[in-house]
């Protein structure tokens, strides 16, 4: 063989099957995005254990011919299928049962006492679902400025969705309605779930006075017994599921997971779900979310719309909160802080805390914390019940 | 590709139907764990009281 021959032998090699001859600039960008998301998983600790397998799941989904991805097909050979493809299609896609699992563990590690000690706090948790109802309409009137970026009804559920702040009600609404835009969404919730330092505290300061941030609240709430702990979960199950049937792969597992955790019989199981059940539920899904943002998918424009509208739906959820905070404030017999309406997204626990801590900013004596973990955690069923009302209107199981 | 024109009047109808549906299941959460509360705390309150009594 001549020095050309083997010359143009390896080039040829370089160019079909060597990953540096196919790497592009579009994969580059998004490898470059996923070591971003890893970057901040791991110097800042925002969300981290999401983000970090996010990122990781982008930069194997976005190598050149791996063939991690590949999804199985009817009469595909053996061993042609990639693990990412796999995880996408049956956790993801087809069988969509990675975010109930979740939902499930989230309600064993739940604790809804602040929210059966002080029942008001569900309306906070409604009140801040708005933001999803503004996104979606958002989503819809895009089309009318750039037609070509329109989005259809199902892909603007998916979008108003973000505002609920809750990942997996995201995931497996997004999953069901709009797949090719649900590693946006997705990584977008979860985003904005990280962000909740930066993004409540401007809105919330601009919707109160000083003197509303300073309410003074008894730290306090009733004590709540176990039987009204083991009731809550079958009775909120029963309720939301009659008038939402939709909504019971979310709610239904999220308050099965609490009955088996306030139960105080199957500890065993309970400690299952609280620990080895979501965390490897949450590697397979969080790669599975990074593996499902190839770069022919996101390189698009409305990438960036889908990013914007999803924060305003974060925005004005936490926006229409306080406002109702603020109704609140002024209904309520004893001194009600507004913020705790901030608190009615699902982002649990961050966006308690955040409120916790503007409450003693402002006043020393606050201790909010308790009383915000209501609206917060009302604010998981809010969103869960959002989504599984978008899925009623287009899926028929 | 351009996604069908939108229905306005299907649009609003979901937006209203969608938040009439939370407020309603959430405001019927909190009406049942409000009663819910009541009626554990009243038992609560008997207990403790017979309680008192026998120690009478």
């Amino acid at each position: 063989m001549s020095w050309i021959a083997y010359h143009e032998g390896v080039l040829k090699i370089l160019g079909v099957q060597v990953g540096f001859g196919n790497l592009d600039l579009p994969h580059i960008i998004m490898i470059l995005v996923g070591l971003g998301f890893i970057t901040l998983a791991i110097l800042k600790e925002w969300e981290p254990y999401e983000l970090l397998p996010i990122g990781a799941g982008m930069i194997l989904a976005n190598l050149p011919l791996t063939g991690l991805t590949s999804q199985p097909e009817p009469g595909m050979q053996p061993g042609m299928a990639g693990v990412l493809g796999i995880i996408l299609k049956y956790g993801l896609y087809t069988w969509t049962i990675l975010p109930q699992f979740i939902f499930f563990g989230i309600g064993a590690l739940t604790d809804f006492s602040p929210l059966i000690a002080n029942p008001r706090a569900f309306l906070l948790g409604a009140a801040a679902q708005v933001g999803i109802y503004t996104s979606f309409l958002g989503a819809l009137a895009v089309g009318l400025i750039w037609p070509d970026w329109g989005f259809s009804l199902k892909e603007a559920c998916s979008i108003g969705i973000i505002g609920g702040a809750d990942g997996p009600t995201t995931i497996y609404t997004t999953g069901l309605l709009a797949p090719d835009i649900m590693g946006i969404t997705a990584t977008a919730a979860y985003s904005y779930m990280a962000m909740v330092a930066i993004i409540q505290p401007p809105i919330i300061k601009l919707l109160t006075s000083k003197a509303e941030r300073s309410t003074y609240m008894k730290p306090m709430l009733r004590p709540v017994s176990r039987a009204e702990r083991i009731l809550f979960p079958i009775v909120a199950m029963l309720l939301i599921i009659l008038i939402i049937p939709k909504s019971a792969p979310l709610v239904g597992f999220l308050l099965l997971g609490n009955l088996f955790r306030e139960s105080g019989v199957v500890e065993r199981l309970s400690n299952t779900a609280q620990n080895e059940l979501i965390n490897i539920i949450t590697i397979l899904l969080m790669l599975g979310i990074g593996a499902s943002m190839p770069a022919d998918r996101v390189m698009d424009p409305r990438t960036l719309l889908v990013l914007f509208l999803g924060l305003a739906a974060f925005c004005v959820g936490t926006g229409a909160g306080v406002i109702f905070g603020k109704i609140m404030s002024k209904f309520s017999k004893e001194p009600f802080n507004p913020m705790l309406g901030a608190a009615g997204v699902s982002a649990v626990p961050m966006s308690a805390r955040i409120v916790h801590h503007m409450g003693q900013k402002n006043n020393k004596k606050n201790f909010l914390l308790m009383h915000a973990m209501g609206p917060n955690v009302a604010g998981v069923i809010g969103s869960a019940v959002a989504g599984g009302y978008f899925l009623g209107l287009f899926i028929n199981f | 590709m351009q996604p069908p024109p939108v229905d306005w009047g299907e649009a609003f109808r979901i937006v209203g139907g969608g938040v009439l549906v939370v407020f309603l299941i959430m405001s019927l959460l909190a009406v049942a764990t409000t009663l819910m509360g009541k009626i554990f705390m009243a038992r609560e309150a008997k207990k403790k009281a017979a309680a008192k009594e026998v120690k009478a």
